[in-house]
Order: C-alpha cells, then sequence, then structure tokens
C-alpha cells in the first residue's frame, strides 16, 4: 500500500475482504480458505510423508513397538484418504492439460506462441479470472474449477492427519502452567539488558523527524514524515529486539541445561513453547502500547504546522464507490454509453487511469454507491461531505495558475432523465441566488426532488485533497424508497443507488482517477486511538516474528533460528519481486538465465539464442522457480500488516479489517504451531 | 606441577600487559595525540594519523561542516551502512515511480546522510528534485517548493563537501536554468520574489480593506516591490494557440485583486525569514531560500548573501546564480598570468593537484566555459531587466498605454526603478572584459603580436604556421629554454583560437558592450513601448510612431539603422581600440536576425493598423467597378448586396497574406550599398516565427544559424 496523493488511500485494488474468505469473487464457494487448505494442506502431506518414513524406517524394537502409537487409526484413515484425493487430483490435472492441449491444436498454436500465451496467464491470469468472477462469470471448465476443490479436499485430509497428535495434546495444555511459563520469559527477558538498550534507542528517535532531517517535508506533510519515520523506526527496533530474545532462547535454556529443571516437572513439551512465545509477545506488546503513547505524546505536544494537523490528524471515516469508465455521447438526446478502461497516459506506475477532458470529451469516470446502509448513515449528516483528490497529466501548459476544471454529475437511482429541462431550469434558478444559505437550501431541496446534483467547472491541481459538499437530499431521495433490482443504475460491477460521474472540462488535459481516489466523508474519528489501532499492524508482525523464531529455535541453534526468522520475514517485504521471479515474469529471468547474460555481457530484455547452455540454464531457473514457489508460501505477507498508511493519511483504520488480518494472522502462524509441537516432541532435551 | 602451570601463565598475563602497554604508546604515537620532542616531532608529526588527516583533508571537520545526526546514525550502522544505503536508494526510485513525493524527499535526505561524502548522489538526487519532481507539480506553489528543495539539497551538500567547484556549479545551473529559460517562469520568478520578501510585508490581508483592495496600501506595496508588479502586470505569457492558430496570452494580473490573491494563494513558500519570528533573516544559511554562499569577497554589496536583505532591485534568481558562479571559480585552478598581469591562454590542466587541496577541476563543463559563469550570469541579469522593461533609469508609468476602465489608480503613478538593463550591461562589459584579460582571450594586437613572434621559433623549426599545430614538446627541445618558451607561445595561441571557439566569447563583449550603449538603450526602450502601445487598439498609432523612430523607413534610416551601422559593421568601437580582431558572426547574426524579426512585427503592425482602411478602399473601388460594369448595378439593393458579398468574400483573402511582406525598412541596402539582411537570415527568421515551412537553405556564408537567445521581442 502506499499514499500518492494527499488525503487519499491507495489500496490494493484485489484486497481481500471477509466473504473473499470462504467464497470466490462469483459467489461460488472457494476463496482464501481453500487456497489456504491447499498450501498448508501440501506441507502437510509432505510433513506426513516425512514423519509415516521415519517411523517405519526405525528399526529399534522399542520404537517399532510403538508404532501404532505414533501412527494412530485416525491418521492412517486420514492419511490414506489424503492420498486418494491426491490421486483424483492429480487425474484432474492430467484432464486439464489433455483439454489445454487439444483447445492449442484446435486453434492451430505452436509451441513458441503457446509459451508466449502462458507467460501471459502466468502474468495477468489470476488478474483477468478475477475480474470475470466479479461479472459473474467463472471462465473455468469444470475440471479445472474441480481440480482446484480436490486439492483443498487432499490438503484438508493431510492437514488432519497431521494436527490430530497436536489437537489431543492440545486439550491437555493448562493455562496455569503457559502462564508461569510466560511469566518466566518475561522476567528472563527484562533482565537481558538488551531490551532496555533497543527502547533507549526508540525514545530518542521517535522525537519528531523534523529535528533529525530538517526541511525534509513540506509543512502540510511534517506529521506523515514523522509518523512514517517513527512506524519504520520502531518496526525496526522492535523486530530486532523481538528476533534476539526469541531466536535464543529455548537454544539457550539448552545450552544452560536449565531446561531440564523444567522438563522434569510435569510439564507438556508444547506448554514452554507457548509460554515462550506468550512471555515475549507479552513484554513487546508492553513495549509498543509504552512507545506507541510516548510517539504520541512528541506528536500532540510538538510543533506542528496547521495545514499538516489539518491534513493528516485525524481519522477519517469514509464511504467508498465502486470505479468504472465510460465513454458517454447523445445522440438524438439520448445518453448511449460505452464501457472501456480508461487511457494509460504512459506513466510508468499505472494504479490510476486517465479520462481526456474538454467540453466535448465523451469520456466520465463514474463512481456507484451500491450499498444503501452506508448511504442511510449518510443520509443522517446535514452535508456530506465528498472528498476527492486526483492526478492530472497534462499535454498542453496550460493557464499559469489555474487548474484543471472538473464537473461532477450526482444521480440516483430515481432520476429522470425526461426532466432534464426542467431540473436545468431550477438548477439555474438556484445559483442564481446571491445568497448562500438560501441558494444551499435550494439546491437541496431540487436535489431530492429529482434525485440529481451537478457541480461544474470545480478547478484542481494534483496531490491536493478537495471538498465538496453534497446536498444531503441527494443522498435521501436515493434511499427513500425501496427499489426493485432492475430500477436500479445498472453498471458493469453491480446495481447502485448513486452515482458520481467525473468530466474534465479542461481541453487537451487528463484526469487520472482510481477507485479510492473519490468518497464521501461519514466522520472523523479520534487519531489517538487510530494511531493505537495502527500499532496493531506491528503487533502482528511481532508475533509472526517470534512465532518463527521460537518455532525454529525448537530444533535449530540461535544463531540459526534468528537467521531463519529473519530471512522469511525480510522476505515478506520482497513478495512482489519474489513472485515476479517464481512466475518468470521478471525482467532478466532466474537467477541462472541472469548469470548467463551477465557472463555474455547480454542484455536482460534481449532474446537469447536457444544453445545447450541456455538450455541448461533455463531449466534450472524452472527447478528454482519451483522451490521459490514453495518457499513462497511459508514467506509471512509482511507488507499485509503494515497499515502506518492509514495514520498518515489519516483514514480510520476499521475494526472488521483488524479482524480480518487477525484472522490471516491465526491461519499463518497455525502450521509454525504444528510444526513446532513436532519439532520440540522430537527433541532428545532429557537425555 | 601446579607451581610450573602457574607461573606460565602470571609470565604469560605481563607479557600481554606489555604488549598491550607498548601497542598503546605506539598508537599515540602514529595517531598524533601526544607532543612530540623537537627532534622527532617533524617527521613523526609528519607521518601521524592527525597530520595526514589535516593535510589530505580526510577528517569528517576538514571536509566541511559537520552533520551530527547522520554520523550517529552511520555509527551505529556500523558495517551494515552499504546496504541501507542501496535499499533505501532502491526505495527512493519505487516511490518515484509511484509519486509519493513527501516520502521520496524523506528517503533522499536519508541515503544522502549516510553517504555525505559522495558528490554525485548529491548532483543526482537534487537535480532529480529540482526537474524531474517539480515539473510533476500542477500547482505552481508546488513546482516551486521543489525546485526549492533540489537547490535546498545541493547546498547542503555542498556545506558538507567543501571545496566542490561542480556542486557550486551546479547550484548555481540550476537557479540560471529553472528561473530563466524553464517553462512557467513568470509565475516562478514572482514566486522567489515572494520568499525574498518579509511575510509581514506581503501579507494580502494588508492590502485589503472590507474585502476590497486598499488603493493606498497597494500602491504603498507597488513602491516598494515595482519588478514584482510589472512583471505581473505586462509581461505576456502565451499558454497555447486557439483553433484559428492564434496565440492564446495572459497576464498574471489583471487588476489589483489579482496580485492580492496571487498572494493569498502563495503565503506559504520556502522563504529568507525564521519560521519563528518571520521579521528577522533566518541565521542558518541553508535554511533560506534563495540559498546562497558565505559572504566569501570583500565588497559585501557586490554578490548576494545570506546576510543581508534583498531588496525588489536585486531578488533575481540570476543573481543568486551569479554569486554561485563566482564562488564556484574560488575553487577551480587558477589562470597563470605573464608579467604583465594578463591570463595566458591555455587548455584545461592534465591531472592537477592543488598542493592546498583547497582548489580542484570540475568534472564539467571545460574550465574555461566554467570560468565564464558570473560574467554570463551577469548578461542574463541584464536581459531579464531589458525584456521586462526596466532598460534605463526612467520610471515606469503603472496605467501607461492601459484603457481608462482596466487602470489600477486613478492618478498616474510613476514607479522608480530599482534596477536597470544599462547599468546591468555596463557590468556585463566589465566583467567580459576582466574575464577575457584574465584568461587571455581578449588579447590586445600587441600582445598577439608578441605571442606569433615568440611562437615563430619553433614553428619554422617544425616547418608549419604559427598556431597550426599542436603536439607534445619533443624531449630534445625542453633543454633549449628559447624553443620551450615559442614552444608554450604556439600552445597558447592554438589554445585561445579554441577557446574562442567554444565560448563564443567575442559574441558576449560584443553584445555587453553594444548594449551598454545610450543610443541602445533608447532603441529598446522605444520598441518595448511600441509593442505595449500595440496591444491595445486604441493606442496603435503610437506604437506605429515608436517602431518608425526606432526602425525607420527605406527612405529615412532610424535608430536602429545606426546601431547596425555602429556596432555591427566593420567600424566595431571594439575593433578600433584594437581588441578582437577577429570578426565577431555570432553576434552580427543574432543582431541581425532580431532586426528582421522586429521588422516583420512592425510590417504586421502596419497591416493591421491599415487594415480597416485597406478594405473599405478595397470595397469601395470594386463596387465601383461592379456598378460601372453592364447591367451591374441596375439598383440600389443590388449594390448593397454585392458589398456584403464581398465583404465576406475578401476579408480571408486579406488575411491569407502572412508569408508576404512588402518591403521593409532593411529589405533595402546600407550606406555602403550592402544588404541590411542577407536572405539566409531573413529565410531563417521566417522559418523561426512558422511563416514558412522549414526547407533546404539557399547557399549562404553558413549552413544553420544558431537559435536567437532571447534579446528583442518574443
Amino acid at each position: 500500500m502506499a499514499s500518492p496523493l494527499l488525503g487519499v488511500m491507495e489500496y490494493d485494488p484485489n484486497a481481500p475482504s471477509w466473504k473473499d474468505v470462504f467464497f470466490e469473487r462469483d459467489g461460488s464457494i472457494g476463496g482464501l480458505a481453500q487456497s489456504w487448505l491447499q498450501d498448508a494442506g501440501g506441507f502437510a502431506a509432505v510433513g506426513l510423508l516425512v514423519w509415516v518414513i521415519y517411523v517405519l524406517a526405525t528399526p529399534s524394537p522399542a520404537v517399532a513397538g510403538s508404532r501404532r502409537k505414533l501412527i494412530s487409526k485416525f491418521m492412517a484413515v486420514t492419511g490414506v484418504l489424503a492420498l486418494i484425493t491426491y490421486l483424483v487430483w492429480a487425474g484432474f490435472v492430467v484432464t486439464t492439460n489433455i483439454e489445454k492441449k487439444q483447445r492449442y491444436e484446435a486453434a492451430g498454436v505452436t509451441s513458441e506462441q503457446q509459451q508466449q500465451i502462458e507467460k501471459q496467464e502466468r502474468e495477468q491470469g489470476k488478474q483477468r479470472l478475477r475480474e470475470k468472477m466479479e461479472q459473474g462469470v467463472d471462465p473455468r471448465s469444470f475440471a479445472e474449477r474441480w481440480r482446484e476443490r480436490t486439492l483443498a479436499i487432499a490438503g484438508l485430509f493431510a492437514l488432519l492427519a497431521v494436527c490430530e497428535p497436536f489437537f489431543l495434546d492440545f486439550a491437555r495444555l493448562r493455562w496455569r502452567r503457559i502462564f508461569a511459563l510466560a511469566k518466566l520469559s518475561f522476567k528472563e527477558a527484562v533482565r537481558r539488558r538488551v531490551v532496555w538498550v533497543f527502547l533507549l534507542f526508540l525514545i530518542v528517535i521517535l522525537f519528531p523527524t523534523s529535528w533529525f532531517l530538517p526541511r525534509s517535508a513540506k509543512p502540510e506533510d511534517a506529521l506523515k514524515a514523522t509518523i512514517n519515520v517513527n512506524s519504520t523506526l520502531m518496526t525496526v527496533m522492535l523486530i530486532a529486539t523481538a528476533l534476539l530474545l526469541a531466536g535464543f532462547s529455548i537454544p539457550t535454556d539448552v545450552k544452560n541445561q536449565t531446561i531440564h529443571t523444567i522438563v522434569t516437572k510435569p510439564v507438556e513439551r508444547f506448554e514452554v513453547v507457548m509460554g515462550r512465545f506468550l512471555g515475549y509477545l507479552t513484554l513487546l506488546t508492553i513495549a509498543l502500547v509504552a512507545l506507541t503513547g510516548v510517539s504520541l505524546l512528541f506528536i500532540f505536544t510538538s510543533n506542528i504546522s496547521p495545514k499538516a494537523i489539518e491534513e493528516s490528524r485525524k481519522a477519517r471515516v469514509v464511504v467508498y464507490g465502486k470505479l468504472e469508465f465510460l465513454k458517454e455521447r447523445f445522440q438524438n438526446r439520448q445518453r448511449e454509453s460505452k464501457a472501456f478502461e480508461g487511457i494509460d497516459v504512459g506513466k510508468e506506475y499505472s494504479y490510476r487511469h486517465f479520462i481526456a477532458g474538454g467540453p466535448l470529451t465523451t469520456h466520465r469516470a463514474i463512481w456507484s454507491f451500491t450499498d444503501p446502509s452506508e448511504l442511510k448513515r449518510l443520509a443522517e449528516l446535514p452535508a456530506v461531505p465528498m472528498q476527492f483528490a486526483f492526478d492530472v497529466y497534462r499535454t498542453t501548459k496550460g493557464v499559469e495558475n489555474k487548474g484543471i476544471e472538473c464537473t461532477f454529475e450526482m444521480t440516483t437511482w430515481k432520476w429522470d432523465a425526461a426532466r432534464e429541462d426542467e431540473y436545468v431550469k431550477e438548477y439555474s434558478a438556484a445559483n442564481q441566488k446571491s445568497n448562500d444559505v438560501e441558494k444551499a437550501e435550494l439546491l437541496n431541496a431540487i436535489a431530492e426532488k429529482y434525485g440529481r446534483y451537478d457541480h461544474k467547472n470545480f478547478p484542481i491541481h494534483d496531490y491536493h485533497t478537495y471538498t465538496l459538499n453534497v446536498p444531503t437530499g441527494l443522498i435521501r431521495n436515493a434511499i427513500s424508497e425501496s427499489p426493485a433490482t432492475e430500477s436500479l443504475l445498472k453498471n458493469q460491477r453491480g446495481s447502485a443507488y448513486l452515482q458520481i460521474k467525473l468530466k474534465c472540462e479542461s481541453p487537451s488535459q487528463f484526469i487520472g482517477v482510481a477507485e479510492y481516489d473519490l468518497y464521501f466523508l461519514e466522520s472523523e474519528g479520534n487519531f489517538w486511538l487510530n494511531y493505537f489501532k495502527g500499532a496493531i499492524g506491528l503487533w502482528c508482525r511481532l508475533a509472526i516474528v517470534i512465532g518463527l523464531a521460537v518455532a525454529a529455535s525448537t530444533y535449530l541453534a540461535g544463531v540459526v533460528s534468528f537467521l531463519i526468522a529473519l530471512f522469511l520475514f525480510l522476505g515478506g517485504y520482497f513478495q512482489d519481486f519474489l513472485r515476479s521471479v517464481a512466475s518468470d515474469t521478471n525482467v532478466g529471468g532466474g537467477p541462472f538465465e541472469s548469470f548467463h547474460r551477465l557472463v555474455k555481457g547480454q542484455t536482460s530484455a534481449g532474446e537469447l539464442d536457444k544453445t545447450p547452455t541456455v538450455q541448461a540454464s533455463l531449466f534450472g531457473d524452472e527447478i528454482y522457480r519451483w522451490l521459490l514457489n514453495r518457499f513462497l508460501n511459508v514467506v509471512p505477507d509482511a507488507e499485509r500488516f503494515t497499515w502506518s498508511n492509514y495514520l498518515v493519511q489519516g483514514f480510520s483504520i476499521r475494526p472488521d479489517f483488524i479482524l480480518l488480518n487477525l484472522l490471516f494472522l491465526v491461519a499463518y502462524m497455525l502450521p509454525w504451531a504444528v510444526l513446532a509441537y513436532y519439532l520440540m516432541r522430537s527433541r532428545e532435551i532429557a537425555a | 606441577m601446579e607451581m610450573i602451570s602457574h607461573h606460565s601463565s602470571g609470565r604469560r598475563k605481563l607479557v600481554y600487559i606489555s604488549i598491550m602497554i607498548a601497542l598503546l604508546a605506539v598508537t599515540i604515537v602514529a595517531r598524533g595525540v601526544v607532543a612530540m620532542p623537537s627532534g622527532v616531532k617533524d617527521t613523526a608529526g609528519h607521518w601521524s594519523i592527525q597530520q595526514q588527516s589535516e593535510r589530505l583533508e580526510l577528517s569528517e571537520m576538514s571536509q566541511g561542516d559537520v552533520e551530527l545526526s547522520g554520523a550517529a546514525v552511520r555509527l551505529l550502522l556500523t558495517g551494515s551502512r552499504g546496504i541501507v544505503v542501496c535499499g533505501l536508494w532502491i526505495s527512493a526510485q519505487e516511490k518515484q515511480k509511484r509519486q509519493e513525493w513527501n516520502e521520496l524527499d524523506l528517503t533522499v535526505k536519508s541515503v544522502l546522510k549516510l553517504q555525505p561524502h559522495f558528490i554525485i548522489p548529491w548532483l543526482f538526487q537534487s537535480w532529480n528534485l529540482a526537474y524531474n519532481v517539480s515539473v510533476q507539480m500542477d500547482n505552481l506553489n508546488d513546482m516551486y517548493y521543489y525546485i526549492a528543495r533540489g537547490i535546498g539539497l545541493l547546498a547542503e551538500g555542498e556545506s558538507i563537501n567543501r571545496n566542490s567547484p561542480d556542486m557550486r556549479y551546479e547550484i548555481a545551473f540550476y537557479y540560471q536554468n529553472k528561473f530563466s529559460v524553464s517553462d512557467k517562469v513568470t509565475t516562478l520568478r514572482c514566486l522567489l520574489q515572494l520568499s525574498c520578501i518579509p511575510k509581514e510585508e506581503r501579507d494580502y490581508r494588508k492590502l485589503l480593506k472590507g474585502g476590497e483592495v486598499d488603493t493606498v496600501a497597494f500602491q504603498a506595496f507597488c513602491e516598494k516591490h515595482p519588478q514584482l508588479i510589472r512583471r505581473m502586470r505586462e509581461t505576456l505569457i502565451r499558454y497555447g494557440r486557439d483553433e484559428q492558430g492564434e496565440d492564446l496570452i495572459m497576464y498574471l494580473a489583471v487588476k489589483p485583486r489579482d496580485v492580492v490573491d496571487f498572494l493569498r494563494d502563495n503565503e506559504v513558500l520556502p522563504n529568507r525569514f525564521n519560521e519563528i519570528n518571520p521579521r528577522v533573516l533566518e541565521t542558518n544559511r541553508l535554511k533560506q531560500f534563495p540559498v546562497l554562499p558565505p559572504a566569501f569577497y570583500t565588497g559585501e554589496a557586490e554578490e548576494l548573501n545570506p546576510n543581508r536583505p534583498i531588496g525588489d532591485g536585486e531578488a533575481s534568481a540570476l543573481r543568486a546564480a551569479r554569486a554561485w558562479f563566482r564562488y564556484a571559480n574560488e575553487v577551480v585552478p587558477e589562470n597563470p598570468k605573464d608579467s604583465q598581469e594578463v591570463g595566458i591562454p591555455g587548455f584545461s590542466p592534465v591531472n592537477y593537484r592543488d598542493p592546498e587541496r583547497k582548489r580542484r577541476m570540475p568534472r564539467r563543463p571545460m574550465l574555461i566555459i566554467f570560468r565564464q559563469g558570473p560574467a554570463r550570469a551577469q548578461t542574463y541579469v541584464a536581459e531579464q531587466l531589458s525584456k521586462e522593461g526596466w532598460i534605463d533609469r526612467s520610471p515606469w508609468n503603472v496605467d501607461e498605454f492601459v484603457d481608462v476602465g482596466q487602470r489600477w489608480f486613478k492618478n498616474q503613478i510613476e514607479i522608480k526603478p530599482t534596477a536597470n538593463a544599462q547599468e546591468e550591461w555596463e557590468r556585463a562589459y566589465k566583467k567580459w572584459w576582466d574575464h577575457g584579460r584574465d584568461t587571455g582571450l581578449n588579447l590586445t594586437t600587441a600582445e598577439l603580436h608578441a605571442y606569433q613572434r615568440r611562437a615563430e621559433l619553433y614553428a619554422n623549426k617544425y616547418g608549419f604556421r604559427v598556431g597550426e599545430r599542436l603536439e607534445p614538446l619533443r624531449p630534445s627541445d625542453q633543454r633549449d629554454p628559447a624553443l620551450k618558451d615559442s614552444y608554450e607561445a604556439n600552445t597558447a595561441l592554438i589554445a585561445r583560437a579554441r577557446n574562442l571557439h567554444v565560448t563564443n566569447y567575442e559574441s558576449f563583449l560584443h553584445q555587453a558592450d553594444a548594449e551598454k550603449d545610450p543610443l541602445m538603450a533608447r532603441a529598446r526602450k522605444l520598441l518595448f513601448e511600441a509593442e505595449r502601445a500595440y496591444r491595445n487598439p486604441i493606442t496603435r498609432s503610437e506604437s506605429v510612431d515608436k517602431y518608425l523612430q526606432v526602425l525607420g523607413t527605406q527612405e529615412k534610416m532610424g535608430l536602429w539603422g545606426e546601431l547596425l551601422l555602429k556596432h555591427f559593421r566593420t567600424r566595431s568601437p571594439l575593433q578600433k581600440d584594437g581588441l578582437l580582431q577577429t570578426a565577431s558572426s555570432g553576434q552580427k547574426e543574432k543582431i541581425l536576425e532580431e532586426t528582421y524579426e522586429y521588422q516583420i512585427r512592425f510590417m504586421r503592425l502596419i497591416r493591421d493598423y491599415n487594415r480597416p482602411k485597406l478594405q473599405l478602399a478595397n470595397l469601395t473601388l470594386f463596387d465601383i467597378l461592379r456598378a460601372g460594369s453592364p447591367g451591374g448595378a441596375a439598383s440600389a439593393y443590388h449594390l448593397a448586396t454585392c458589398d456584403r458579398l464581398l465583404q465576406t468574400l475578401n476579408l480571408p483573402a486579406l488575411n491569407a497574406v502572412d508569408p508576404f511582406f512588402p518591403p521593409g525598412p532593411f529589405d533595402g541596402v546600407d550606406p555602403d550599398n550592402n544588404l541590411w539582411v542577407p536572405d539566409v537570415v531573413k529565410m531563417q527568421v521566417r522559418m523561426n516565427m512558422g511563416l514558412i515551412k522549414s526547407q533546404p537553405m539557399p547557399s549562404g556564408p553558413r549552413g544553420a544559424l544558431p537559435k536567437r537567445p532571447g534579446v528583442g521581442p518574443g
């Protein structure tokens, strides 16, 4: 997530919602839970296989005697079921490959073209599929759909098999013992001076950024800079502390043989892991809360420009619409609309799409508001602030010191185009009024009467947020009745109660928009509360790091655990790059291909001759990519928990967003907990 | 056994302690921490780390200002600084791609703090902010902010890296380039001027009374800041073309309210004043904008510096550029001089190494071009004043050539200039002259002959003409002082010819000489007024008169003709003085292009001015002919119909005569019977003005002509 424009959040357009957890975009069962079962189940299956081989290959009669104990009936049955389902899945894979081959043959596609198509599929396939499914169309064949589902079912069986002992032992865990161990970990950590050294550093560097980097931001950006720097530094310092504490905990206990005093007591081994995890997490949670408080104190007591306060020291609660682009023209007083994707003006970063300007332009950007409950909340306001910030692309210099002109046309589902003349007459008359209060009242009444409100020729500059007050009458009109679905405003992405059409009036200029660039401001929340909510994101990352380090330290040495946890966590910040390498969509190819290019002095985008060396390099990359894809499944999505942008841009973090991310956290941590359970269980500590 | 072990352990500890003490003593001496006895002082002191670091300027302090927070972070990062810097650099590029400007700014600053003594990142990122980022801004206040950030960042780098000619030169170049030739320059100049005015003084609220502009306060503001106000009021901004192909024009201020609005919209901007007490100048010069070099010269009033206020007459980026150019020249190698204190022409030194480490060779541009920075900036200062109407010492009449309804004041208000072009041209001339003498570009005939005489010995020995061949001095010739001297003279002549060629020095000197002439100032003023008068239909007759005074007719030569003969023919005063032996063809072509451009504009004006009369005459004649033709004007109704028809038909025809021009004052020959303006120049000007399409040039003395750099109309 990033923040290019002021007062505007830039979201991942494909960010998951609660609905996405169990359902696909077309409403069918699947979603993220299915993906999780596929990934976690895959690892569980491999783990199960290793476990079975380990048990069967152990020749010791003592151990052999306990084989039945090590592999229970439930585990055996679910394991067999998983195997069968994986075989069914393999059948679907073969079927889909045959189908694909037949399609290529029917279309007369050569093998080179085939490679090209598959590369495109890798690059855009998921996005296209998502778009299609959003429109209620599932382009996948029966075999393709069921291939995914059987893989998830197989994963579920494998997980059940692997997790059975874990869950059985879980019931034996006692919170009292875990609490005692956590308390011990807490006390030990407090006694280790490393925590205090890091925290002391942190308190110093939490001072406002302008103290260390003077004039590094515009006055209105001063608060953004401070929050950004604070958040980055807190992340670095707390994560480093967490890694050092958690990575070396159990190995140090083993080394100093202090763990013997614990495991000889009636304590479940997993309770040691849990105790360590919770103890360190508690300590760092206290540190995090304290530092967040100190940081807030600095923010509230430092001399920050009033513009910065106005811009960022708030927590906007907003209502978003769904964006689409239309080419619209009038033919015999009838509107004709045609969807398009917006113009790409050639900017490197293509998050925003542009519409062309001019009095006669046909281009429109349209935001549709589909949720009546959100609109009902807005209708209670005296006037509804609509905020927006767009990008501007000029093809001519334009008039100096004058912004690009925008016209907003807002209509509800009750708007009747046949009453256009009537509306225009009344609207023009209202605009003639010199008394602002009277004018606003009249416009409100007209908006409520017709279900339409226009704001013409509003000048804008890029990188600035503007506010327009929309008459509440318009919103009231939109929710005044419960319409039949067919009477709602139709668009590509559903049925809308209210639509806002944006037109650029300045000739030869372009306006760039994205879905979240325009919104209704429902209310303004509490900044300090939001600041603490932002700290939950960092807390989630701390939990991941501690969890990873403790899990690794159950079997590995302290330094190795520290490095593994660090490596995995940092990998989370480079997921985009790793994914591009894993899907062969990056420039220059995989490591072998890149090395070959380096040695040969070839450019990264040049065509390679199909020599044996090149073929070997490409084959090596294929293997590497397969491994990287598996690695990607264990890398935490650290970026997902970076919420400082909400604070920087002054947007409230929604509770459901926090809960959803906590669910993702649990989903990620669960397999690691199971792994830690097995590793701790198999470790011969008391020997 | 135990005793032996005990003894050996004690001995070992003793040895270790002795080694530690010895090493400590050695490091104390090597570091140069303690004073040495006089006998060993020189040798030990010379090679001590401290002495070496001071001598080679390796310590943080000797390289420039020390920046504590950056140093602390660098120490904290220990050996991982490189990794962090690489990461931050990549992150900065990513942020730029995603247009996250505030974060880019912060990241760039962090990168530079971590590697403060690498020059290239400072140059790269300052350019990036001042050029690449600033142009992304639609709002000019934002654009100005990022230009200021880019320049400020480089100035900060310069303070940490003392004696870097490149950084100083680049700062000067940014000022000169962004505020003189870049897009939207009129507003940017005004903003820079606002940066020099205390916030209290430019408070727009003080110019309002009851919501309306307070004329008294506004007049006082105008009188105090005439350059700012005149630029807003009179500088024409072309921002496109309409459907008919006509220029779309605007002014920043058409009425006083526009000035007030401009002040309101740009109330917050980078400036020179303290944040807490905006009445006083910021004490840290690096926090000021325009950021200036410290007062490095003797005469404080000579250049802008951070310690004194900058008034309306001096608030110009070009003056800031001049100061930085001059500051940059303080740290480049000095030009060698002869016994008469005249510079010896030469090439850029190779492998230059200043024993005191105060002076360095710049990376770019070549040294001779680098040296002319201050003079070039001074020429720009004069040109800018001339373009904005501050040509001589005469006052500015605020409402001159303006309709009654559009006047700003009830009475005629005249405001004295705070600077004028004529004085600046005199300064420019002096600067160019001194620069020429200091570098050997400007030699008298006698001095040149002396060089030629000296060079003959070497040239004759190897059988070539003087100044024809450049070759390394042969080892055998090095032993002969006379031959060596002759070789050096020959090299100096070649270097001078090359330096004249690459710098266009004669042209600049010639231009400054002509422009400082009071006759030229008069001509320029008349032309400026003619342009102003032409914009108002009511005062067009005045415009024609003024043009006629300057350009004259074919029969009667005007002021411009006199100037051409005086400065740009063979009788140049410079040549009469025995200087500038070669013809300054560059300047000659420039002035001829300008001449012809003025003529075209003048002829257009005449045509437009006389158009109604021409139309009337044309229609009358046509109607008469029509009425006189058989069966043509049998009725008055028929005649009237013809009249309207003819009007409709003839107007576009009259409009379409653009490429055709009746003979103008400079289409003929001068008193010496030479063409005033050669055909090749005429063609070029017409192409430049878009009157004819580009086509192969007719054969002439030169192929492509240089583009006119900005003096004159346009």
